[in-house]
């Protein structure tokens, strides 16, 4: 029989080669995911630009110049897609819009995120009674027309955009809290946490420390899925007048903007719509790519 | 059945109360009430206004006052269109909202439903990527800009259609307006209906049905679709409450007076009553529309116990 000597480098061979991650490997999967690639460079495309392009621009999202209204976008008047009523330049509005709309979903997202995750896994790690109020109370929540409650919330406390932020964030939590209970639940059957358990580890650090990590892929999955919606919910009552103040401007203000004046100028609404439209698809095909990666035994 | 519905009913209408006073309260609690003008009224007056519509009595007595008169039907007098009671703007406006939403409703779940089992069985075609393609589209455009996209592009150069008004109902003013409500929904109800088809056509019973021989066509229309349709049916209440929202500002864009114009206005101008009677309309159809969905879930899915 022949035995196989290993000698020392080739140990060191061995030990030395990382194993992956069960992130690292989703993210490789991702990467092969040619429409979730290219919805990851368009959004940070976006992103930047939103961040970093009104430095690099010769026009103030607030500058208004009287000689030109509704110019159409033109490369030589250097206002690339034009102006609005106001003769402000609509690319730098855009970007300023994309910053706030951004970070909108962005936060009002964790808001939910962190309600959510809260209330889930309480209801799924104790269970029982405590259960069953918990989630006939989000059933309940759950037929409401929220979006009508947020506007009666803009409406009674004033269009306050830190209010705007809490208001939508409180009403999007429901879908989380629902899925983030149904895992807890399978997760915690898992013999690790009855050996944590056993060992006198108390409920909230089993919760901290053992079920929130193995939460985080499905938490993930369903933020990128969120931030669109919030984007949407804040243009909506932009749209109504409930969100965003003047000066300040988001995309669903150019929005509802574009549309009153489409007919004396197209591009006050189609550019706005555009970057809208592109982050929303962006931000939802990287969603399915995540969960695919996420989830292996889909292939 | 009668037990389902009724334990449906019992928790339906604690909820409706508990609706009422959140929308009550919250109300109350806003600076500013609604006859705060920028010129201040005598306090005679002001104490005569308040007095007229119970304003000047404690919370909980005109909660317990109000409450009364919703039981009888009566939701109360406008405070801002002094002339007419709540029921009466809810009137004038739910005929053209209720034309709307079920025109909007009936056309997704049909085309939704259809477009779904079609992509589905025709699953990796160029029709399965086309329909999974446009109602992606359908999920990334909102409505707010679609709206005014295709009222740009139909009404002003294409002149086919009236881009405003209501015109009595005509079939013409109803198209955009009924387009562009549906089709998100569309879009949402087809890409469910496709991935609860593929399902579907993958568990056993469905093998078992073909090996014996049993042709295509009527696999589909005997097992599939009974077993696929659930998830669109507990759809349908959600599918619902975003109809109601969308129809808010398809309303707005469209210019239409339909209740969802008078929430807004009603919402903006502190009218509470107005607020409170839309938001009771909206949460009653809400809780009838569930209640439907549990009771055709139970006919459909023998496997639900009608407890």
């Amino acid at each position: 029989m022949n035995i196989k000597h290993y000698s020392k480098d080739d140990l060191d061979n061995i030990l030395s080669v990382k194993g992956n991650s069960l992130y690292s490997d989703a993210f490789k999967r991702l990467l092969k995911n040619k429409a979730s690639l290219t919805s990851l460079i368009i959004l940070s495309l976006i992103t930047l630009l939103s961040v970093f392009g009104p430095y690099f621009l010769q026009y103030d999202f607030y500058e208004t110049d009287w000689n030109s209204i509704y110019l159409p976008p033109s490369l030589e008047s250097g206002h690339y897609f034009g102006t609005d009523g106001n003769g402000r330049d609509l690319l730098v509005r855009i970007l300023y819009g994309g910053r706030l709309s951004l970070s909108i979903g962005i936060i009002a997202t964790l808001v939910s995120v962190i309600i959510g995750v809260t209330y889930g896994t309480i209801a799924g790690y104790f269970g029982g009674k405590l259960d069953t109020i918990m989630m006939r109370i989000v059933e309940i929540l759950y037929a409401m027309p929220y979006l009508i409650f947020v506007i009666i919330l803009m409406v009674v406390f004033g269009r306050n955009i830190y209010l705007l932020f809490l208001a939508i964030g409180a009403v999007e939590w429901l879908t989380m809290a629902r899925i983030v209970r149904g895992q807890t639940i399978s997760i915690k059957e898992k013999e690790f946490i009855e050996a944590s358990k056993s060992l006198g580890q108390s409920s909230f650090l089993i919760i901290i420390k053992h079920i929130i990590p193995n939460l985080a892929g499905t938490i993930i999955v369903y933020i990128t899925l969120m931030v669109p919606s919030v984007i949407i919910l804040e243009s909506f009552l932009s749209f109504l007048g409930l969100g965003v103040q003047e000066p300040l401007t988001s995309w669903g203000v150019l929005i509802s903007e574009g549309s009153r004046e489409m007919e004396t100028a197209w591009w006050l609404l189609i550019f706005p719509g555009l970057f809208m439209v592109l982050t929303l698809a962006s931000l939802n095909f990287i969603g399915d790519g995540l969960r695919d990666a996420l989830d292996p035994k889909e292939y | 059945m009668i037990q389902l519905i009724i334990k449906r009913l019992a928790i339906a209408i604690p909820t409706l109360i508990i609706i009422i006073a959140f929308v009550f309260g919250l109300m109350r609690v806003a600076p500013g009430g609604p006859f705060t003008n920028e010129r201040a009224l005598p306090p005679e007056i002001e104490q005569k206004i308040n007095e007229a519509y119970d304003l000047d009595k404690p919370l909980i007595q005109q909660f317990g006052i109000y409450l009364s008169k919703i039981a009888k039907g009566d939701l109360g007098p406008s405070y801002k269109y002094k002339d007419f009671t709540v029921n009466e703007l809810i009137l004038s406006g739910f005929p053209i909202s209720l034309t709307l939403g079920i025109s909007a409703i009936i056309i997704s779940l049909l085309l939704g439903s259809l477009l779904g089992i079609i992509a589905a069985i025709k699953r990796n075609t160029i029709f399965d990527y086309a329909v999974m393609g446009v109602s992606l589209i359908g999920i990334c455009v909102p409505s707010f800009v679609l709206a005014p996209i295709l009222s740009l592009f139909f009404g002003l150069y294409l002149g086919f259609l009236p881009i405003s008004g209501w015109n009595g109902g005509n079939i013409y003013n109803l198209i955009l307006p009924v387009v562009s409500l549906s089709l998100p929904q569309i879009a949402i109800i087809s890409r469910m209906m496709r991935s609860s088809t593929i399902e579907t056509l993958n568990s056993n019973f469905i093998r078992t049905a073909r090996a014996k021989g049993i042709p295509k066509r009527r696999i589909i229309t005997k097992h599939v679709i009974r077993s696929s349709i659930l998830p669109i049916i507990d759809y349908l209440a959600p599918a619902t409450a975003g109809l109601m929202t969308g129809s808010i500002i398809i309303e707005q864009i469209f210019g239409l007076p339909g209740i969802g114009r008078y929430f807004v206005v009603g919402a903006l101008q502190r009218d509470y009553t107005l607020v409170s009677g839309v938001m009771i309309l909206y949460a009653s159809l809400l809780m009838f529309l569930i209640l439907l969905s549990d009771i055709l879930r139970a006919i459909l899915d023998p496997r639900v116990k009608i407890k």
